[in-house]
């Protein structure tokens, strides 16, 4: 309420708003039922306290309790959830519908967890979180805001990564390079995902998840690049195993199968599909690189994070999104930074290097804060 | 009722049926199958995804995975033969099924043999104690194996209990 006093004085002052439009603001929202936030907290705390003490009342007396009775129990508490989902679901509020959705979701989780434990079944954690996946994918399609399909999507993606190195390390001995492909190949399928499943209505909220997870998991992709082809590997397998080659294979089939899609897509312009069309080239020499390449300056990764990032940047100047573009020009300089100290290390210890060092950080990011705007509009123009 | 609904009801059981067919699944292989006793060695690690558990591993089958065409698949099968009422582990093939009265399908993982059954849920306040016994070469392993080579964990057997 004072943040509204505050803001429509403000506004007054600007002569955007009468005194007497401001008073009807101000006396509309005082005639609005208020919101008991400090019995809602308590109400909460005594709730949480609650659980917490029912829980560790089981947890005490966890080995006592009959399997019989847990797995029992435990079927009763997600029959229940599931059942007050979908009453909530004929009912008009979202949030709550998605609040029982999400803790539902964590107890199909626990009910994995707890079955795995009574019967001792073996496998890779990996599994038991993609057969969830599965089971759930149909309930995540029901949900109305984001967070449920990014939590989804998020385990999909990790576990689904770890499946797949699992699948090229059959006997442990893979080089770590290898790992490389599925982790460029699961950022193709988050935006293949993320188009095709935006396609079905059902599926929308799935697709949102994907597209959501596109610009971390890249930047993740990214660094990982940089780091792998920041070390000196020995190869220990050529690229001739079943698993490998498949793996390599799927890959390329992804890469053309988005290289169609920023083709054939009738929305975007030219401009676009020409700069999406070179983030993928890149992000593909980049792949090659990191998996095959040995004894490249750190200069090449470098340049091509450098340059990866740049193109990224670029389409947050076509979208319209000034913040991401600003982070993306803060990732540049703090990948020049790092180039910087890679060429000057030692004299980086000296007293003359760090004080150099630290005019550096200070103009750089000065420059940088200054110019910002002025590059996305010299970005937005040569864009058009 | 719409459609949605009907989609809803379907999203919302189909979770449940995913739980109860697990279950029943490992219920199902525990009722069937041959029940084996095999002795083990192992340690304690502890995992924030898995929980605490026992790793360990079955004794004797440190020669299985050290040739290299072992090494290198997906399917070994270590037989099982009955000799003085105990079940024992003697040969081992690779990509082969075997002939021997019972065997285990797994695969190698570097230089260890593994089946899936290479881990047990323990109470906490239980686990060093079981983890002693197991360093003292005094656990063993009870399966339920089936015809098709598959292994399910029944229980832990410890010879000289050091927990009570």
């Amino acid at each position: 309420m004072a943040n509204i006093k505050k803001l429509t004085m403000q506004w007054q002052e600007q002569g955007l708003l009468s005194h007497e439009q401001r008073e009807k603001i101000i006396d509309y929202e005082n005639r609005k039922p208020g919101t008991a936030w400090v019995l809602y907290g308590f109400l909460t705390l005594g709730v949480l306290v609650v659980g917490i003490g029912i829980i560790a009342l089981i947890a005490a007396n966890w080995d006592l309790i009959p399997k019989t009775v847990k797995l029992c129990n435990d079927f009763v508490i997600v029959a229940g959830l599931s059942f007050y989902t979908y009453w909530l679901s004929q009912r008009c509020s979202k949030i709550a519908y998605e609040s029982v959705l999400f803790f539902l979701l964590l107890m199909i989780l626990a009910s994995i967890g707890l079955i795995t434990q009574i019967y001792q079944l073996g496998g890779e954690p990996y599994q038991a979180i993609l057969m969830y996946c599965l089971m759930t994918a149909p309930l995540v399609c029901t949900a109305n805001f984001s967070w449920v399909p990014l939590y989804w999507t998020g385990l999909l993606i990790i576990f689904g990564n770890q499946a797949w190195m699992d699948y090229i390390d059959i006997n442990g001995w893979g080089s770590p390079n290898y790992y490389l492909i599925p982790l460029f190949s699961g950022l193709l399928i988050c935006v293949i995902a993320s188009r095709v499943l935006h396609w079905f209505l059902a599926t929308r909220s799935l697709a949102e998840g994907f597209k959501h997870w596109v610009l971390p998991y890249g930047l993740i992709v990214i660094l990982a690049m940089d780091l792998a082809n920041g070390e000196s590997r020995n190869f220990s397998h050529t690229l001739t195993s079943t698993p490998l080659l498949f793996s390599a294979t799927v890959n390329l089939v992804l890469t053309i199968a988005v290289a169609a899609g920023i083709a054939l897509t009738p929305l975007l312009s030219s401009t676009r599909k020409a700069l999406y069309s070179l983030l993928l080239l890149i992000y593909f020499c980049y792949e090659i690189l990191g998996i095959v390449g040995q004894h490249i300056p750190s200069v090449v990764p470098a340049s091509l994070t450098i340059i990866l990032l740049g193109l990224i940047a670029l389409h947050f100047v076509v979208i319209e999104k000034p913040r991401m573009f600003s982070l993306l020009i803060s990732l540049i300089g703090l990948r020049f930074l790092i180039i910087y100290f890679q060429v000057f290390g030692s004299l980086a210890r000296t007293g003359v290097g760090l004080i150099i060092s630290g005019l550096v950080i200070i103009v750089g990011a000065t420059l940088i804060a200054k110019n910002t705007d002025r590059i996305r509009r010299f970005a937005q123009e040569m864009l058009k | 009722m719409t459609k949605k609904k009907y989609g809803l009801i379907f999203a919302l059981v189909l979770p449940i049926i995913g739980l109860l067919a697990m279950v029943i699944n490992a219920q199902i292989r525990l009722w069937t199958g041959t029940t084996v006793v095999l002795p083990i060695e192992g340690y304690d690690p502890r995992s924030l995804l898995s929980g605490h558990y026992l790793a360990y591993r079955l004794v004797n089958t440190d020669n299985v995975c050290k040739s290299p065409t072992a090494a290198q698949a997906n399917d070994v099968y270590l037989c099982l033969e009955q000799k003085n009422n105990q079940w024992v582990a003697t040969t081992y093939l690779v990509r082969t099924l075997p002939q021997c009265t019972l065997y285990i399908k797994g695969k190698c993982e570097r230089t260890n043999f593994m089946a899936g059954i290479e881990r047990y849920y323990v109470p906490e306040q239980k686990a060093r104690s079981l983890e002693a016994a197991l360093r003292q070469h005094q656990g063993a392993i009870e399966l339920q194996v089936d015809k098709h080579g598959k292994a399910t964990v029944r229980d832990l057997v410890i010879v000289n209990p050091q927990d009570n």
